[in-house]
């Protein structure tokens, strides 16, 4: 991990401190006397990827079978808000994953439009998932911004005798695209998925604006009503149960 | 019924004079009961009664129980937020009719809040459904 990334840790994990990132104690708070600083940076991502590479599991710290599995196997989680801080700056991400909708053309082209970073995923013990990374790119060239901070991603690091796509293909793949990073992860083993997070979020905030104005946000996205721009021809949003 | 017989029935922050501050917001953390995940900064949030249903988040069968009713509480004490980029860390579940479930965006376990389609500047967290640090 780069060490000049000022990486502050949320408080996570069972029986873990809550690290670097200030939960305040009420003495704290009292003494400062100050608003909470909001965000420097909204950022949105957006996880594809084939079905069963473990797009979801990147987002999810663990499971714990004792507690409630119905809203999330039941109704779905949608999209999520995380916080990271970098560079001394906080940024919130809003980050969609499109697990359940992994038929190429039925993810909308409202998921790539707004995405400022784009992590595809792939499963290095899967060859299939691999050998659909050029259909996913042909999604990314053709509904995605020019300026997305694109990310591959090889998951599933912990079945390295499994592995059938070795780490030289993936790098391969991607130093074929302009700007396109890579790396290897295990979510199950919780390797580098943070800093998948914030090599992107790094790269995208290389590229930004001092500024960004908070209306490119606005709160539409929450109902994926379509946007005045969507092309006639495609067809608007829907949400779909997972 | 009282709104404070609802607040936060663990870890000792029994009393609401303890949690809202003057000015009605949150003087604490708010995190996730199960992993501690931050889900908003102190001072980020307004406290308010509302009657709102929250499904269980003890279950291990889906929401909808065996005769079609919900398993849930209906709780008063939240912490209303009026833009959810106010929200250090939080997940939304898909629609369920017109609402949204907030859950914990780390260990996703939920609801811990509510959000209607219809009213897209108001998002609450319920005070017993998360910890207070």
């Amino acid at each position: 991990m780069d060490p000049r990334l000022d990486m502050q840790r949320r408080a996570a994990g069972v029986g873990r401190n809550a690290g670097g990132s200030p939960a305040l104690t009420g003495a704290q708070s009292r003494r400062r006397k100050l608003p909470p600083r909001p965000a420097d940076y909204k950022v949105q991502v957006i996880i594809i990827g084939s079905r069963g590479v473990g797009k979801t599991s990147l987002m999810e710290r663990f499971t714990d079978d004792t507690f409630c599995e119905a809203c999330k196997s039941t109704v779905g989680v949608d999209f999520k808000i995380k916080t990271v801080e970098l560079r001394g700056k906080k940024i919130r991400l809003q980050i969609w994953d499109t697990a359940g909708q992994e038929r190429f053309n039925s993810i909308t082209s409202a998921y790539y439009r707004g995405a400022k970073g784009i992590i595809l995923v792939y499963d290095i013990t899967k060859q299939e998932t691999f050998e659909d990374l050029p259909k996913w790119m042909k999604m990314i060239d053709k509904y995605a911004s020019e300026d997305a901070e694109l990310l591959l991603v090889g998951n599933k690091l912990d079945c390295e005798t499994e592995r059938v796509i070795t780490r030289q293909q993936g790098e391969q793949f991607a130093s074929r695209i302009s700007g396109m990073r890579f790396c290897e992860a295990s979510a199950k083993d919780n390797f580098n998925v943070d800093e998948i997070f914030l090599k992107l979020v790094n790269d995208i905030l290389n590229k930004m604006p001092l500024e960004i104005p908070s209306r490119e946000l606005s709160s539409s996205i929450l109902s994926l009503q379509p946007e005045p721009e969507v092309p006639p021809e495609l067809p608007p949003p829907r949400l779909r149960c997972c | 019924m009282d709104p404070s017989e609802q607040v936060c029935p663990d870890e000792g922050c029994k009393h609401r004079e303890e949690l809202v501050s003057e000015d009605g917001k949150n003087s604490k953390s708010v995190v996730c009961q199960r992993c501690g995940s931050k889900v908003l900064s102190p001072g980020s949030a307004q406290f308010a009664e509302k009657e709102l249903f929250l499904p269980s988040m003890r279950k291990k069968t889906g929401i909808v129980g065996a005769e079609g009713t919900m398993d849930g509480d209906t709780l008063t004490a939240h912490w209303l937020v009026d833009d959810m980029y106010t929200f250090e860390n939080v997940g939304f579940t898909k629609d369920v009719g017109k609402v949204k479930y907030l859950i914990c965006a780390d260990c996703e376990i939920g609801p811990i809040g509510w959000h209607c389609l219809d009213d897209k500047k108001s998002f609450y967290v319920a005070l017993e459904r998360v910890s207070h640090v």
